[in-house]
């Protein structure tokens, strides 16, 4: 009995070093102290980590993984790349520790998304992050499709306003990836009843699918693997692409949807004349934080300048290689991520807010969805 | 497609691919075996490595883990009273017992037989549904996922046994706990108090751990004896495997159940135990012996918590829709391997699809008996002081629950639950009601919201919504004049 015990024991207390050993890598908590050896680069030898302020197999964190090897093989002195997931608080917690708590040693990075981007935007009041004090090192667009049921009756953008049916649109959150939805609908002026609560775009797809909404949307990869097959059997109709902002703030077409109008074209068909107004203005302040640059790598903006200039580099290195586009193809949607200056003068768009705009979205907000969080 | 299957398996037997699939299988039993941990967690782990692998291979590997966590995790449920993930609590109720009174060996014989068939009948039932897949997806919409949400809580009165009050009152509390943290429809947080920890709500293996496994863990100190009151294990593996043929049709049924209850995404995937549970003791007549050491409360749970599995793939892969945490990173583990869920996987990528029924299958009986080869071993655990065993268990639960969301908060939740737990235990109060109301607590709120807001009243008269409601009053009827007519007989 006393052997028997002992063996268990052993047992056990290995099932805990390997439990230990595992939650250790799992959290890997990574070099600490500032790189810079005075020969060579300043990654040589070093150890660098991606903070992912959502949790593991996320679209934020599988482009985490997907990037980390490429810049390991393309930044001077190959740094090794963890990428740590910090999820909770809709990735606002990560991002917070992420200004709070890490080292402003360039040794840690941090991935942000649009759910990142949108509460910043928007001043909620968790948010303790500044993206003007950070240093963007990679930027990656996506876009996004609107598409109705042909039972509505809309074919174009002249169908618009007398659909034969009452407009319904599934959606998750208002202060969401929607919120661009939303502001489009507001801009054509069309009178769309928007039910929230749905628990993903996946959801909010199969509502459309199975006539619970009429009218949905999908982002790039999502439209193009499960709404184009609907498009081809003829039970979907697309309308137009959200566009991307250009290095001017003007609104262009997708590169990942070249034969789709933009909503400023569509618009333009509509209603013969170009979008103006606080709806547009709104419209094109979140296009830019939500999709043109959805998903984003930053540095801390008070780390050594060799940081900076080995990290962005071997950024540009890996936008340009065609490895990276090649087994990307899913992970990237097809965009081609933004590096260098072209990423500088994207990003200060993006920051570049007018504070009126954004009151105006917050009353938006709170007087069509009664949202007074941010008031 | 019978052809392309026979196909798909020559991929899965690719001697190149099966020892990431046996890799999966080892890691899946471990982090089973390890209380707390489900499959989230190990998801986790296998994605980094994911990367660069051939599909086949890495869905092999990630599969093979899915398939038998639920295999694996039945040592602690039966051993130790402890739940080894979120989807084995149910076993707890009789497996326990049972292991208390030296009966270790039967239970878990019978628990990973049942988990080995519940897990092949998933896998079969993922492969006929990849046809029907479609339209049974389209037949749930938000009124009838619904009122699968309100069946899942009805149970809440069938597991409190004699005091259904109390067990609704629980049901009541778990329904708020579950309502902590961001509203699913509108942008509101509730009863967060501005503390960033709360925003995404109370993390499920947190509560569940707090709940089941750490009362346990105080009365086996404060009882300073080792689990089972007998020296000796009685009753073999084959013991088990022989009452488990026994109850085939119970098999077939709670496997059947689980496999259904997996497919619809959002409702019930980590009760599928609970309900399963519920029912098996109301469609029997003699339940009295249930929660004392019947062996058919081990093997409904049992045989429905690896069936579910297989249904919980079928809108992860067509749909891209997640039914739980770990076939939420499954789809993220997708795209890494250069897929993407949806239409594709049924046309383009079938072999994929199949290769991951064959695993699914394949898993599962390598999963289990490797667990009945073990359980020999493993199950003298249950004969270790617990003053040496509370110990080495408390820390292996803190770092399961601080795994969640790695926040201190874990850690505090985690006592404030377990005290909580403890004084229900104590005075007797039913404890899955509450896991049951805070597990559908969101898809509750989240479907009566948008079909209010849809159909306004209108949503009560669709045919679905009045099948399901005839289902769920025939239950609670059936419940109650089963239990009338057995008190009954016992007066006479």
């Amino acid at each position: 009995m006393k052997s028997l015990f002992k063996k268990s024991f052993l047992k056990a207390s290995l099932a805990l070093a390997l439990l230990v050993s595992m939650t250790l890598a799992g959290c890997a908590e990574g070099a600490t102290g500032g790189g810079g050896s005075s020969d060579g680069s300043f990654y040589e030898g070093e150890s660098m980590e991606l903070l992912v302020p959502f949790g593991t197999g996320g679209g934020t964190d599988s482009f985490a993984r997907f990037v980390a090897p490429f810049l390991n093989e393309s930044v001077e002195g190959n740094p090794s790349m963890q990428t740590v997931n910090v999820p909770g608080g809709g990735s606002i917690n990560g991002a917070n520790e992420f200004v709070e708590v890490r080292e402003h040693n360039g040794l840690n990075a941090l991935v942000t998304s649009a759910s990142t981007h949108m509460p910043y935007f928007l001043g909620d009041p968790s948010v303790k992050y500044e993206f003007k004090d950070m240093k963007p090192v990679m930027g990656l667009p996506t876009g996004g499709v609107v598409y109705v049921n042909p039972e509505t009756g809309i074919e174009g953008a002249k169908d618009i306003q007398s659909p034969k049916q009452d407009l319904v649109y599934a959606g998750i959150s208002a202060t969401g990836l929607d919120l661009v939805t939303l502001l489009a609908f507001e801009v054509l002026d069309m009178d769309v009843e928007t039910i929230l609560g749905y628990d993903g775009r996946g959801p909010s797809r199969v509502a459309f699918e199975s006539g619970e909404s009429n009218i949905d949307y999908q982002t790039s990869t999502a439209f193009l693997t499960n709404v184009q097959p609907l498009v081809e059997e003829g039970s979907a109709n697309p309308l137009f692409a959200f566009g991307h902002l250009d290095e001017n703030g003007e609104v262009v077409r997708d590169p990942a949807f070249p034969d789709m109008p933009s909503l400023k074209e569509f618009y333009v068909e509509a209603y013969g004349e170009e979008p103006s107004g606080e709806a547009w203005e709104a419209y094109k302040a979140f296009l830019g934080s939500s999709f043109t640059v959805q998903k984003v790598i930053w540095l801390h903006d008070d780390v050594p300048e060799e940081a900076v200039s080995a990290l962005s580099a071997g950024a540009e290195k890996v936008a340009e290689s065609e490895a990276f586009k090649e087994e990307g193809e899913e992970v990237l949607g097809g965009y081609t991520p933004y590096v260098g200056d072209q990423l500088d003068r994207v990003v200060s768009n993006m920051l570049d807010t007018d504070e009126e705009v954004m009151n105006w979205v917050k009353d938006f907000l709170n007087e069509d969805y009664g949202i007074d969080r941010f008031q | 497609m019978i052809e392309s299957a026979f196909e798909a398996l020559s991929i899965v037997l690719d001697p190149g691919r099966i020892p990431f699939m046996f890799l999966g299988i080892s890691i899946g039993l471990l982090i089973g075996l390890l209380p707390g941990l489900s499959g989230t967690v190990g998801m986790a782990i296998l994605l980094p490595f994911v990367y660069g692998m051939d599909p086949h291979t890495g869905m092999a590997m990630l599969i093979g883990m899915a398939a038998v966590l639920h295999t694996g995790d039945t040592f602690p449920s039966i051993l130790l009273g402890v739940p080894g993930s979120s989807g084995s609590q149910a076993t707890i109720m009789d497996g326990y017992p049972l292991a208390k009174q030296g009966g270790a060996g039967r239970a878990l014989g019978a628990a990973f037989f049942c988990s080995m068939i519940g897990g092949i009948i998933g896998g079969v039932v993922l492969f006929i549904s990849i046809p029907l897949a479609k339209p049974l997806v389209l037949a749930f919409g938000s009124p009838e996922l619904f009122m699968l949400a309100i069946l899942g809580l009805s149970m809440v009165g069938i597991l409190s046994g004699n005091t259904p009050l109390r067990g609704l009152l629980v049901g009541m509390i778990g329904l708020m706990l579950g309502a902590v943290g961001g509203a699913p429809a509108v942008a509101e947080y509730r009863y967060t108090f501005e503390w960033v920890y709360l925003f995404n709500g109370l993390p499920l293996a947190v509560v569940a751990l707090g709940l089941f496994a750490f009362p346990e863990m105080i009365e086996l100190l404060a009882k300073k004896q080792s689990i089972a009151k007998t020296e000796e294990l009685k009753g073999s593996w084959m013991q088990g495997i022989k009452d488990s043929i026994k109850n085939k049709w119970l098999i077939l049924r709670s496997a059947s159940m689980g496999s259904l209850m997996g497919f619809v995404p959002g409702v019930g995937g980590s009760v599928v135990d609970w309900i399963t549970y519920g029912i098996t003791k109301q469609m029997t007549k003699d339940s009295e012996s249930f929660g004392k050491g019947d062996i058919r409360g081990v093997i409904g749970p049992e045989s429905a918590n690896n069936a579910k599995e297989g249904g919980a793939l079928i809108p992860t892969l067509l749909f891209s829709i997640p039914g739980s945490g770990t076939t939420a990173i499954l789809l993220g583990g997708l795209s890494l391997l250069g897929l993407q869920a949806g239409p594709r996987l049924v046309n383009e990528d079938i072999s994929i699809t199949l290769s991951i029924v064959w695993t699914l299958v394949l898993a599962n009986i390598f999963g289990a008996a490797a667990c009945i080869l073990l359980s020999k071993y493993i199950a003298k655990l249950s004969l270790i002081p617990a003053t040496k065993l509370v110990p080495f268990l408390l820390v292996v639960l803190m770092v399961a629950s601080y795994q969640s969301s790695r926040q201190f908060g874990d850690i505090f939740l985690f006592a404030g639950i377990g005290l909580l737990g403890l004084i229900m235990k104590r005075l007797d109060w039913p404890r899955a009601p509450l896991l049951i109301g805070f597990v559908l607590s969101q898809a509750t709120e989240r479907y009566l919201w948008i079909s209010m807001e849809r159909y306004g009243f209108s949503w009560l008269l669709q045919p679905g919504v009045i099948i399901l409601g005839v289902i769920i009053i025939a239950l609670i009827a059936g419940g109650y004049y089963l239990k009338r007519t057995s008190e009954k007989s016992n007066f006479a």
